[in-house]
């Protein structure tokens, strides 16, 4: 049995129409003589009345004040794709074919139970593989699992779930090629919204699609490409509303067919930057320890990080800046001989009071920050690691001038804090001036 | 199928050391200081030196290069005038994580642990599957067996 996955996305069944065009694809793999297993998204994007978005507004919105329960928004997100599954295997079988509808519970898709951004650790396929032996598609609900502690409690997969989903079930039945349809045509060098006339990747190696995803690529999420890698089975980013070959997903290193394999984006960031200069060096290692134990214990992430004789500095996502700011604003931290007190920004009636009552007496380390932060990052297998990478990619943004607050780097990806509204600019520039055009083959 | 392994558990999976590295740190004065970084980064493009793990400071820049380089990065770099330090013997203790910056509150507890482990943190940075730390290289292997102590326990 040559068993095919194929995942769409919300917008691949977003109407009748593209429903017909998903089902008649989910036909001609079965005419082919394939056994198909359709992975499904909730249906359209934000303002669709089931897609995910939607569900969320519609229970956050109950009372904007409450912190919203974890548990129970995973069970009203997994609503979505519950209703995609059902009318999906009806416009199935309205074009004859058998299908039946699963959750991912059904489906034997197992979590490790973290409600909101569960990860895979199992899949029990004995259900698929036996209505694939009758006959019949199974169509199954992406972005879902049960946890494995207790199957009863549904767990959703976080952002771009459905694929890991469509990879996971992929590999667990050991299909032949997982195909992943969207609104594009494949893995593009780089965010059309940015650059129009960005060309589809044809081959990529999963190590490169995976960094593009974690970098911001929103074509097909990394941990589905992870797993893909993990099993070896054959991916594919198709275009659902065009007859496009796509991008083919490959175990093998083909950066020979482009030096740079893409510019990405990513995140709303705010950098914090804290001026260690008056804090005398034998004073500083409890300091830094204090202020990570605080960050740690208040789960506040960061990005970017750096240590230099002048200070600390890091990024956190725009969504916890409050949480962080709370916490470290007029932060005292206590000293044998004197307390230093943390000042963001211009002194806020917090660190005055706090001033007052210790009589002027604590040393104020200014933190000064930079909102309306993101990343743009550069990803290229065989780029990195020779001498004047940096300066190439710096300079052009100099020339341009796009101010860089800090820089990260890895083995084949390099990335750059950047003012969040320069970031279709920078993006534009450096696809321009660094991407050589795929070779198409 | 509870055999398979489908995605990488959630924290740290791997600790390694690598030797034989140096730390520069740029004290660079001046006007426009994003300029006179590019001054110094053409500097090293064009004298073939190859670096990794830059960061920019408020003095400069920050970077790390193989012991090799050491002889002709303090050769260019005090020709051209540009003051800085250079720090020998060098280690990187590499933390790989996957999906670390989804993790909140790791990248600041693997630096708690860092520090309260008593060693002097040279340089640090992190990219979503990872974060470095370059220390002595004297006490990279003791601090590395400390990490695995905390995260794996008595697992090698």
């Amino acid at each position: 049995m040559k068993i095919k996955v194929l995942k769409f996305g919300g917008t691949s069944v977003a109407t009748v129409e593209a429903r017909a065009a998903a089902a008649q694809r989910v036909f001609d793999a079965r005419q082919a003589g394939f056994a198909p297993i359709a992975v499904v998204s909730a249906i359209g994007r934000k303002g669709a009345p089931y897609a995910t978005d939607t569900l969320i507004g519609e229970y956050r919105s109950v009372n904007p004040q409450l912190e919203p329960q974890a548990r129970e928004l995973d069970l009203i997100m997994a609503c979505g794709e519950i209703i995609s599954a059902v009318i999906f295997a009806q416009t199935c079988r309205s074009l004859g074919l058998r299908a039946t509808a699963l959750t991912g519970a059904q489906a034997g898709l197992e979590t490790d139970g973290r409600y909101g951004n569960a990860r895979v650790c199992g899949v029990n396929a004995k259900r698929i593989l036996s209505l694939l032996e009758e006959g019949c598609t199974p169509v199954i609900c992406g972005f879902q699992g049960a946890s494995e502690e207790d199957r009863s409690e549904i767990t959703t997969l976080g952002r771009g779930g459905t694929d890991t989903t469509a990879a996971a079930i992929g590999a667990a039945v050991r299909a032949c090629a997982v195909e992943i349809f969207t609104d594009v045509d494949g893995i593009k060098t780089a965010d059309p919204d940015a650059v129009p006339n960005a060309p589809t990747l044809r081959k990529v190696s999963y190590e490169e699609v995976a960094e593009l995803a974690h970098l911001g690529a929103k074509v097909l999420h990394p941990r589905s490409a992870e797993i893909a890698m993990r099993h070896a089975i054959p991916l594919w980013v198709k275009n659902s509303f065009s007859g496009d070959e796509g991008t083919e997903i490959v175990d093998e290193d083909v950066s020979y067919e482009h030096e740079l394999t893409g510019i990405t984006h990513s995140g709303k960031l705010v950098y914090l930057r804290f001026d260690l200069t008056d804090i005398l060096a034998d004073r500083r290692s409890e300091f830094e320890r204090r202020l990570f134990s605080l960050l740690a214990q208040f789960d506040i992430g960061l990005y970017m990080l750096n240590l230099s004789p002048a200070g600390i500095g890091f990024a956190v996502e725009r969504l916890q800046f409050p949480s962080a700011e709370r916490l470290l604003d007029g932060l005292l931290i206590p000293s044998e001989n004197e307390p230093v007190i943390l000042q963001l920004g211009s002194p806020s009636q917090k660190v005055q009071a706090q001033q007052t009552l210790l009589g002027g007496k604590a040393r104020p380390v200014r933190v000064e920050i930079t909102e309306g932060c993101t990343m743009i990052s550069v990803v290229g297998r065989s780029y990195f690691g020779r001498p004047g990478v940096f300066y190439s990619i710096l300079s052009i943004l100099n020339e341009d001038k796009v101010q860089v607050f800090q820089t990260a780097d890895s083995d084949f990806s390099v990335s750059f804090l950047i003012p969040e509204t320069e970031t279709h600019r920078a993006v534009r520039v450096l696809h321009d001036r660094l991407v050589v055009t795929p070779k198409i083959k | 199928m509870k055999d398979m392994l489908f995605e990488a558990p959630r924290g740290v999976t791997e600790i390694e050391v690598s030797h034989g590295f140096a730390q520069v740190q740029t004290h660079l004065g001046g006007q426009d200081l994003a300029a006179t970084r590019l001054q110094v980064l053409k500097l090293l493009a064009d004298s073939n030196i190859s670096h990794k793990y830059l960061q920019l400071t408020p003095e400069g820049l920050a970077f790390v290069i193989r012991d090799a380089q050491v002889v002709p990065a303090i050769e260019v770099l005090s020709a051209a005038g540009f003051k800085f330090e250079l720090h020998e013997g060098r280690s990187i203790i590499l933390v790989k994580a996957p999906g670390i910056w989804e993790e909140k509150g790791m990248i600041a507890s693997v630096m708690e642990a860092a520090i309260a482990s008593g060693v002097e943190v040279d340089h640090v940075g992190d990219m979503h599957d990872r974060m470095y730390m370059v220390v002595r290289g004297e006490v990279a292997e003791d601090t590395a067996a400390k990490f695995r102590r905390q995260v794996f326990g008595s697992k090698p």
